[in-house]
């Protein structure tokens, strides 16, 4: 509260200038920028060396892995949401929601349990071993194959969420039509209903691949280096800022491409989710066989991608918490501590910086505005390692600035105030996750209608007054989820903290990944639970709003 | 209202759609009950009823998009639907057009209705959809997409889209409903026009009864998922067997009579009814319809007109009898008579209707 009183007085002394959003939106677009430049300004020499030692082999492995990710993700998505959306089956509506749970788990906390498990000196193949003998063939987990599985096997829920909205939304009454028109179940699934769903499935697809994409941990076990593995060694080994900025530029090119691929694709889905009002797709009984063939299905895929890893992370943490001591105690708490301060502020500070956004772009409802919005939240598309070199980058020119002219001056040693410290952290969290928080809430400012806003001001209020009186109180909820999930995102982050963390700040998932480093996996357990029972919470928000809405639609109904 | 009777229309094959004592309900909610309708090739029948009356159910039961809990379904010679068999929709050779007319929205004009022609080569492809397309005039618009169409025209397209497979019986879910209405007129006396043309089977559900009127060789009315009457629009406003198919077709009082020798004593005038079994007496409801109710202006009349509302080419009149039973009586509009003018009433019923009971 006190924040925000701070805030408003503070934009009342601006008053109108359109200032302080140019400003906001400068401050998010500058790591793109910096990024950008490098990219548009490449150094031959060291293009030449990368491309020599370690280039075509990143670049090969990370389209395998998008291709990869990207596929299986499409099939198990679309395969499950399918089968939820159009039959009925034993357990299903348990099913409907267990099937999203391994979106808690991070790819990396999936990646160090299933390499632990079922790695040649895991507990699968050395049992294998024991029973058939030792010249026993198992295919080989550290591998491109390995990291494609298991991080199709978190990321799916992305897909199997959208395309299942995608198919709900779809006119009962256009498949009816198909069906009296003579054709089969099989044939009406992939003509008309894919073919409807395509945008939903489409920004799945995309989401997943992002995450893929930034994801430099999980290849690393797997020892399958991509793009944002190569920028993150080149950073820690070489501490070579200019190449590494210049395979960052590479990698954003990379994302710029999907964002634009992504886009390209849905351009049409104005026209192609009419959402009629006759109810959707009416589900079939699957009897028999069938029936419980469909359940086995999504049973195997819960129980791959959630139970099996979470009761593995529970037995490790079991043994680890049996012999913990004081101060291994007193190292998790602090674990704790730090990331729970590092992801309240970052939701703290992205909930306030999209609210202004959101209720700008309302205010002012011009196209520059918009584009503003638009412009300021793309950091969703950018890998977090391009946004940590992008941001590091400015800021640590400033802090020797600043440094070296107060020490000319002054004689005084400020250290790096901003690199050295959360502010850069914080920073990069903000732009990367801004996206998240403003969807949320622009969602419920939809529910704001432009005479509402119109009303207040010809009733002679103030900007900020119409924001703080009208807008925010009826986003509250928008708001609140808006926030746990960039909280969420922000306990999970490991790229951008990973190379902004003041030195010696250890979180529970740089902690989770350092140990599974050193295949320490015990050591990992507890902080990685305590990551995906924090990621449970967006699960469970999410699913809260999707039976709402359908408590909602079956009253209207 | 223009009802009119095709007699010339000599129907041969009569029980070409069956549906026989069925019943369908949803949960706790009956449907239908107990329906049985025979409708004859090539004839244009109207389900016609309020909203939940059931007529939707109907056709959703005729196109196999629901299952009857009783009863049997039949189309042309085959059992579609009964206790032991059961044909999916897409085995029925049907065609429905529904209220928001279902167009692929993903696919062109010429796909959509091209989706309905399966075993076809591509040329003969092309010129069927082009022939379908001029058949409502929508020749040129084949690339379009849904959205790019009026409403009207997407009308048409999902006509011809069902048609496009010369199914047995074509299906319309309100299919007018949605449009302005001199449009609604106009597609109505056309998709009319290519029905009888192609002589194919049409059921129509509606809850408007101009429109059942204007199209319908017969129709049948149904009330809370029962079959009250089934006729033809003139047998339905002239002869309706109950008081709620008198008044869902059209304005009608019943006023207390009173039976003796075949004939009817009512306070504006004695009528004789053919239908009318002699032993028959006691007391009565007689149908009074407006248009058969005259009045005079008399300083001496015995009832006074209480309400006057102007409809444009017409005027209806409250008229207020002697023994307090208020009636309806309609007059062209260019003598308008005030409100409060004492009148004489008289009547002349040709379709003398008389209800037991009574009021």
């Amino acid at each position: 509260m006190l924040f925000w009183s701070v805030l408003l007085r503070f934009g009342q002394r601006l008053g109108t200038l359109p200032i302080f959003p140019f400003t906001v939106v400068l401050l998010l677009a500058l790591p793109v920028a910096v990024v950008g430049s490098a990219a548009l300004d490449p150094s031959l020499e060291i293009w030449s060396h990368l491309w020599q030692t370690m280039l075509p082999e990143l670049i090969r492995n990370t389209l395998l892995l998008l291709a990869g990710v990207g596929l299986g993700t499409f099939v198990i998505g679309v395969g499950l949401a399918w089968l939820i959306a159009a039959y009925r089956f034993p357990g299903r509506s348990v099913l409907e929601w267990l099937l999203v749970l391994p979106m808690a788990v991070p790819t990396y906390i999936q990646g160090f349990v299933y390499m632990a498990t079922f790695d040649y000196a895991g507990p699968v193949q050395s049992l294998l071993r024991q029973w058939f003998g030792g010249s026993l063939w198992f295919p080989e987990i550290r591998s491109g194959a390995g990291a494609i599985v298991v991080m199709i096997l978190v990321l799916y829920p992305y897909v199997y969420l959208l395309a299942k909205a995608g198919f709900r939304e779809q006119s009962g009454s256009a498949l009816e039509a198909a069906r009296v028109l003579g054709y089969s179940h099989a044939v009406i699934f992939f003509r008309i209903v894919l073919p409807l769903a395509r945008p939903s499935i489409v920004a799945g697809v995309a989401l997943a691949i992002m995450e893929a994409l930034a994801d430099f941990a999980t290849v690393r076990f797997f020892n399958f280096p991509t793009l944002s593995d190569g920028v993150i060694r080149i950073w820690h080994g070489m501490m070579d800022l200019r190449a590494a900025s210049e395979l960052a530029g590479l990698l954003a090119c990379f994302a710029l491409f999907i964002l634009l691929l992504e886009q390209g694709m849905r351009r049409r889905s104005r026209y192609f989710q009419p959402g009629g009002k006759t109810p959707g797709i009416a589900p079939v009984r699957l009897a028999g066989w069938k029936g419980w063939a469909a359940s086995l299905a999504c049973s195997l895929v819960v129980t791959a991608a959630f139970f099996l890893p979470v009761s593995q992370l529970a037995h490790w943490g079991w043994q680890e918490a049996g012999r913990m001591g004081a101060d291994a105690m007193f190292v998790y708490a602090r674990l704790a501590v730090n990331s729970l301060l590092l992801a309240g502020l970052a939701a703290a500070f992205a909930t306030a910086v999209a609210l202004f956004l959101s209720s700008r772009t309302r205010i002012h409802s011009s196209k520059a505005a918009r584009l503003l919005a638009k412009l300021a939240t793309t950091g969703y598309a950018i890998p977090g390692a391009v946004m940590a070199v992008g941001i590091l980058l400015p800021l640590s020119a400033l802090d020797h600035t600043i440094n070296n002219f107060l020490e000319a001056w002054f004689g005084i040693t400020v250290g790096l105030i901003f690199t050295g410290t959360l502010v850069g952290l914080i920073y990069a969290y903000v732009a990367r996750f801004l996206a998240v928080t403003y969807s949320s809430i622009d969602a419920s400012m939809n529910k704001i209608t432009s005479n509402i806003t119109e009303t207040a001001k010809i009733l002679g209020r103030s900007n900020w007054r119409i924001m703080w009186r009208i807008h925010f109180p009826l986003v509250s909820t928008g708001v609140l989820a808006g926030a746990i999930l960039v909280f969420v995102d922000v306990m999970k982050e490991l790229p951008i903290t990973i190379m902004l963390r003041p030195f010696g700040y250890d979180t529970l998932a740089v902690w989770v990944w350092q140990m599974a480093a050193e295949s320490l996996w015990a050591g990992a357990a507890l902080p990685a639970l305590a990551i995906v029972l924090v990621g449970l919470l967006p699960v469970i928000i999410l699913l809260r709003a999707e039976t709402g809405k359908i408590t909602a639609w079956s009253r209207e109904d | 209202m223009s009802a009119q009777i095709n007699s010339c229309e000599v129907i041969n094959n009569s029980d070409y759609l069956v549906l026989h004592k069925v019943s369908k309900s949803f949960g706790q909610t009956d449907a239908v009950t107990d329906l049985t309708i025979n409708v004859s090739k090539g004839e244009f029948f109207s389900l016609l009823g309020p909203s939940g009356c059931g007529k939707t159910t109907t056709l959703r039961l005729i196109a196999g998009l629901d299952k009857p809990d009783e009863g049997i379904i039949t189309i042309g010679e085959e059992v579609v639907a009964d206790a032991g068999r059961w044909v999916a929709p897409e085995k029925r050779g049907i065609g429905i057009v529904f209220q928001d007319y279902a167009l692929f929205p993903h696919m062109t004009v010429f796909k959509n209705v091209a989706f309905a022609l399966r075993e076809c080569g591509k040329n003969e492809l092309k010129s069927r959809v082009t022939e379908l397309l001029s058949l409502v005039g929508l020749d040129g618009l084949s690339g379009r997409y849904p959205h790019e169409l009026s409403g009207g025209q997407k009308q048409r397209v999902a006509l011809i889209r069902s048609l496009a497979n010369s199914p047995k019986v074509i299906l319309l879910d309100e299919p007018f409903s949605s449009l302005d209405a001199d449009l609604r007129s106009e597609l109505r006396a056309e998709t009319k026009r290519i029905m009888k043309e192609r002589g194919t089977t049409t059921i129509l559900v509606t809850h408007d009864q101009e429109e059942a009127f204007s199209v319908s060789d017969r129709i049948g009315i149904l009330n809370h998922g029962v079959l009250e009457q089934a006729g033809s629009p003139a047998e339905i406003y002239h002869k309706p067997k109950s008081r709620f198919v008198a008044d869902f077709v059209g304005k009608a009082d019943f006023i207390p009579v009173k039976l003796q020798d075949g004939k009817v004593f009512s306070p504006i005038g004695t009528f004789i009814s053919n239908g009318l079994e002699d032993s028959l007496t006691g007391e009565a409801q007689l149908m009074v319809r407006p248009e058969d109710v005259h009045f005079e202006p008399d300083t001496e009349g015995d009832a006074v007109i209480t309400t006057v509302s102007f409809l444009g080419a017409s005027i209806l009149y409250t008229l207020r009898l002697a023994s307090g039973i208020t009636i309806h009586a309609i007059r062209t509009s260019a003598i308008p008579i005030a409100c409060g003018t004492r009148v004489n009433v008289t009547a002349e019923i040709c379709h003398v209707v008389v209800l037991p009971g009574p009021g």
